[in-house]
């Protein structure tokens, strides 16, 4: 790896607030404290924020360490931007409530299909066990 | 200081590990390598759904098959004692609170070395 | 190493970045390193309503290994230098 000018780094977004995106969908908001060269992150002061519509509730998760494979993106949450979302903050029940209901409509959705393809022969393969809801 | 130095910081704690299939592991850490690959004793395996348990007095899980995992908090405390520790030296506990430079020095050496192009 | 110099003489330029899961971010490339991860500044999403966690976000680096494609400005690119330099490297590498 090159100090060139143009170099990406996540050097300069430590001890930052950062937005984390993970493969299975979720979003996790902490202080990044450590970095290594497969974008393995410590969060430190996490919290886990679930977002249902315009809504959202956030639930504290303490220190995370992930691993880099699993991270799609990592954001800095601009405070301007997030004023204009036009998300609003909910108690954590609702919320968990709202995205349980969700899941069982999809659920019965995958379920429909999977009997689908099984009708015509087709079983479901051992990569489906690893889900990446996003 | 480096995410695997972290975890190896994390040897004889409680922690929640997460694989990539869903299912939780919490336990202690016995033993982790550079892979990731991790040692826990006293185990309770919950599945995806959190409808199933399992206990079993140990476990061993592949590196490349874990999502994240999460620690207890006291661990960044220890960690910041164990950067202060060496600089100690009768100079008292005043210096650098996060073992800045070392700490940046640390990660830069093993970040532009180790991983070959 | 040709599409890490391809990329870096992108930065400043305009790009939509589709991920492998169907997101798409379009923003100003402000840097890539040797694994093709970016980072993007002054980023909008394309479908907001599907990903709401994005809506406060103005800057983001992505890990190379999650994206599809860049969708790049036609102009910006020279694909004749494109296909030459790739030429080159081509037959530095059979030389090795």
């Amino acid at each position: 790896m090159s100090y060139l000018p143009g170099t990406a780094s996540l050097i300069n977004e430590i001890d930052k607030r950062l937005l984390i995106v993970l493969r299975d969908g979720r979003t996790l908001i902490g202080y990044l404290r450590t970095i290594d060269q497969f974008a393995n992150l410590v969060l430190h002061q996490t919290i886990e924020r679930i977002h249902v519509d315009k809504q959202y509730g956030d639930i504290p998760r303490g220190i995370f360490i992930i691993r880099g494979e699993n991270v799609i993106l990592l954001g800095e949450v601009d405070d301007e931007k997030f004023k204009n979302s036009g998300l609003e903050e909910a108690p954590i029940d609702e919320v968990l409530e709202k995205q349980r209901s969700l899941q069982l409509q999809k659920q019965k959705e995958i379920e429909e299909k999977r009997k689908a393809l099984r009708e015509r022969g087709l079983e479901p393969s051992h990569l489906e066990s690893i889900q990446e809801d996003f | 200081m480096l995410p695997l130095s972290l975890l190896r910081t994390a040897v004889n704690h409680p922690m929640l590990v997460e694989l990539k299939n869903g299912e939780t592991y919490n336990g202690h850490l016995v033993n982790c390598d550079n892979w990731m690959n991790i040692n826990l004793r006293e185990v309770i395996c919950t599945s995806r759904e959190g409808d199933k348990f399992w206990k079993m007095p140990e476990c061993y899980i592949r590196g490349s098959t874990i999502k994240y995992l999460r620690i207890p908090d006291e661990i960044i405390d220890m960690v910041k004692e164990e950067a202060q520790r060496p600089r100690g030296d009768g100079r008292g506990r005043g210096r650098g609170g996060r073992g800045g430079g070392r700490g940046e020095i640390c990660l830069n050496s093993s970040l532009y070395n180790s991983h070959s192009e | 190493m040709l599409f890490y110099s391809f990329f870096k003489s992108l930065v400043g330029k305009d790009v939509v970045v589709e991920l492998k899961n169907d997101l798409s971010i379009h923003g100003t490339l402000h840097s890539v390193d040797q694994f093709l991860n970016i980072k993007l500044t002054d980023i909008s999403v394309t479908d907001p309503d599907r990903y709401p966690h994005m809506l406060s976000v103005k800057n983001c680096f992505i890990r190379g290994s999650v994206v599809r494609y860049i969708q790049l400005p036609a102009d910006e690119c020279d694909t004749q230098l494109l296909q030459d330099t790739a030429r080159k490297e081509a037959s530095q590498n059979k030389k090795k």
